[in-house]
């Protein structure tokens, strides 16, 4: 009977970091992480410019899908853990832990029952996440390297790790961005703050409008999802300001009711996307006037993680 | 580890006051945590512990009446309450608790014992010897699946030292102190109390906690009989907690038993009407159950609490989708 020294052991260990719960980027992290460096930079992403325009929208799209937990079901989707959470800009998380899943920082066992029992093997054996530049080209794919096509390895990974059930053209946009990812594209370490979160939110909803241009429905509602995701991420930076938090609040549902228009027809969404994108100016400028006074601010977020 | 038997140790570290109490809940309250007093009922509970450990009965009492004013049914949090009492000389309060205890867990052998024990003190000898007969009777009824051999070890122990404390004549009626009156579940703290939960899913450190997310993998599993004793010992670890509750009702549920899984929904809202895996649920619960009406009440409810779309609603709203397809189908 272990009980004894699981409690005993429990009482020596420490808390997460402070507020970092209140964060979902921050759900994620070893006990010793730096959590304020860790909010406020990130590895940076490994895809060309010349990608980043609407002729790569299927890239785009799986770019917004990448950071979404809703392509996921069970507790993953429901604690808000994406692709993202533990390939943060598409490459590895040093930083990424989660009791009963990684062992050291950095490493999660992908054959537990935890988030899907399809993979259980019975045994704790977690492996360090991969960098997933360069994994289009590879010629075999996961921890046995049992996968030789890179759609069959994202349609088992988000079905049988994380309890997905995602149509083909999701698996579709996400293994385009992948193979988008190019080591030579590497810019290196980039800060977080409101114009790269707000630049997110814009990307997924142009992939959107260019998934009910396509009436690829079941694409545009994840995206929507997806930028709906996005805007949940801005919310949680702007808990202290309680009248910009009821706009961005407002914002959601204006969006939503974009998301049920594009239901009925793909004509009907896109409409209601351009209406929602000309209040967009407005929005974005209240935000960043406020800017400082949000948690997407070094100092506030120091602040606030010390409490 | 069997539930059974692991419930037993957790309970013992309050009857030998032996053990460490479990590392405190972390974090901050949880955003959407009603205004007002906070109680967190986690806290509260391994507060009620390490007292009783330490022979602090009224603090005990009270930490343990912070509890039940928000989770009034916990069969742990009424146990040890009745042993605070019990410590505190109060028989004849305890005997509510005991008698709680078991009403919410049939197969609580400790509390049982401790009923009886109780009864025997205030002189009623057929109570002591009702709940002997039970406990024998739990036994009787074990299996190698149902029970393992450390709970029917300590079962019949419980039987033969009711039985040990009905030999003698029976004692003389404890002198009670007047405050007896109290009702159960309104205790300090107040019922106005608000509780903070974080998600025990992401607590890190916590043996409870941990246990919970043995559960979910054997839900994952669809061992939803194994997961219902973990939840149960998570819940004897760590106190009251929406999230236990709601995954019991989930477990009760998918073995077809909608009326212990609807009573554990009700319990895990009660707590935190909020609490969007039981409101879900519930609605999934109403749609088994083929009141579809009252599932898309559920799905309107997810909606108001998730503004940026969620898993739950999501999930919800595909099952209401696929049963009225199937309906407007089967009508053709």
């Amino acid at each position: 009977m272990s009980l004894l020294a699981s409690l005993a052991a429990a009482a020596q260990l420490g808390a997460t970091a402070p507020a970092a719960a209140d964060l979902s980027e921050a759900r994620w992290l070893a006990p010793d992480t730096d959590v304020l460096a860790f909010l406020t930079e990130a590895p940076g992403e490994c895809l060309p410019a010349t990608l980043r325009t609407s002729a790569a929208a299927q890239v785009e799209a799986g770019r917004a899908l990448f950071r979404s937990p809703l392509i996921f079901g069970g507790p993953a989707a429901r604690y808000g853990l994406s692709c993202n959470a533990c390939h943060r800009d598409g490459r590895s998380n040093p930083r990424f832990f989660f009791d009963g899943l990684s062992g050291e920082p950095g490493t999660a066992d992908v054959t537990t029952a935890l988030f899907s029992a399809s993979r259980e093997d019975g045994v704790f054996n977690p492996r360090p996440i991969p960098d997933l530049v360069g994994a289009g080209a590879k010629k075999s794919l996961g921890s046995a390297g049992s996968f030789h096509d890179l759609e069959a390895f994202i349609d088992a990974a988000v079905a049988e790790e994380f309890q997905g059930d995602v149509e083909p053209s999701l698996v579709a946009a996400l293994a385009a961005y992948l193979r988008a990812l190019d080591p030579a594209a590497c810019t290196g370490p980039r800060s977080i703050g409101l114009a790269t979160a707000l630049a997110d939110f814009r990307r997924a909803l142009d992939a959107a409008d260019a998934a009910l241009a396509r009436a690829d429905h079941a694409l545009a509602d994840a995206l929507f999802l997806a930028a709906l995701q996005d805007l949940q991420r801005v919310a949680e930076r702007y808990r202290p300001l309680p009248a910009l938090l009821s706009r961005i609040h407002a914002k959601a549902a204006e969006l939503t009711s974009a998301r049920r228009a594009a239901a009925q027809s793909p004509e009907a969404g896109r409409a209601a996307l351009r209406r929602f994108r000309s209040g967009l100016a407005d929005f974005d400028a209240a935000l960043s006037a406020a800017q400082a006074d949000s948690l997407y601010d070094r100092d506030v977020l120091a602040a606030s993680l010390k409490r | 580890m069997k539930f059974t038997e692991a419930v037993a140790a957790a309970l013992a570290l309050c009857l030998t006051g032996s053990g460490a109490a479990a590392a405190p809940s972390s974090g901050p309250p949880a955003p959407s945590a009603p205004s007002g007093p906070q109680v967190n009922p986690q806290t509260s509970f391994e507060e009620g512990i390490a007292a009783l450990q330490a022979g602090e009965c009224k603090k005990a009492e009270k930490k343990f009446g912070e509890v039940l004013s928000i989770a009034s049914r916990h069969a742990e949090a009424n146990y040890y309450m009745g042993l605070a009492k019990t410590k505190c000389g109060k028989d004849k309060q305890a005997i509510k608790y005991f008698e709680r205890a078991i009403k919410e867990r049939e197969n609580f052998v400790e509390a049982r014992e401790q009923l009886a024990l109780a009864s025997i003190r205030l002189g009623d000898r057929a109570e002591a010897e009702a709940q002997r007969d039970a406990i024998k009777s739990i036994v009787a009824a074990c299996t190698d699946e149902t029970c393992d051999a450390p709970y029917v070890e300590r079962a019949k122990k419980a039987a033969a030292k009711i039985e040990e404390a009905l030999a003698p004549a029976p004692a003389p009626p404890a002198a009670e102190p007047p405050a007896d009156d109290e009702p159960l579940g309104d205790q300090p703290g107040g019922a106005a109390a608000a509780a903070a939960f974080e998600p025990l899913f992401l607590t890190d450190g916590d043996a409870g906690a941990a246990r919970y997310r043995e559960a979910v993998k054997l839900i994952n599993q669809q061992r939803y009989a194994e997961a219902i004793e973990d939840l149960y010992l998570a819940q004897a670890i760590s106190g009251p907690h929406p999230d236990i509750l709601n995954y019991l009702g989930f477990a009760h549920r998918k073995l077809g038993k909608f009326v212990e899984a609807k009573d554990y929904y009700a319990q895990a809202l009660a707590m935190n009407p909020d609490h969007l895996g039981a409101t879900e649920y519930l609605g999934e619960l109403y749609l088994e159950t083929g009141e579809t009406k009252l599932a898309r009440k559920q799905l309107a409810r997810l909606e108001k609490l998730c503004p940026f779309g969620c898993a739950e609603a999501e999930d919800l709203a595909r099952l209401i989708a696929v049963k009225e397809s199937a309906r407007a189908a089967s009508t053709e």
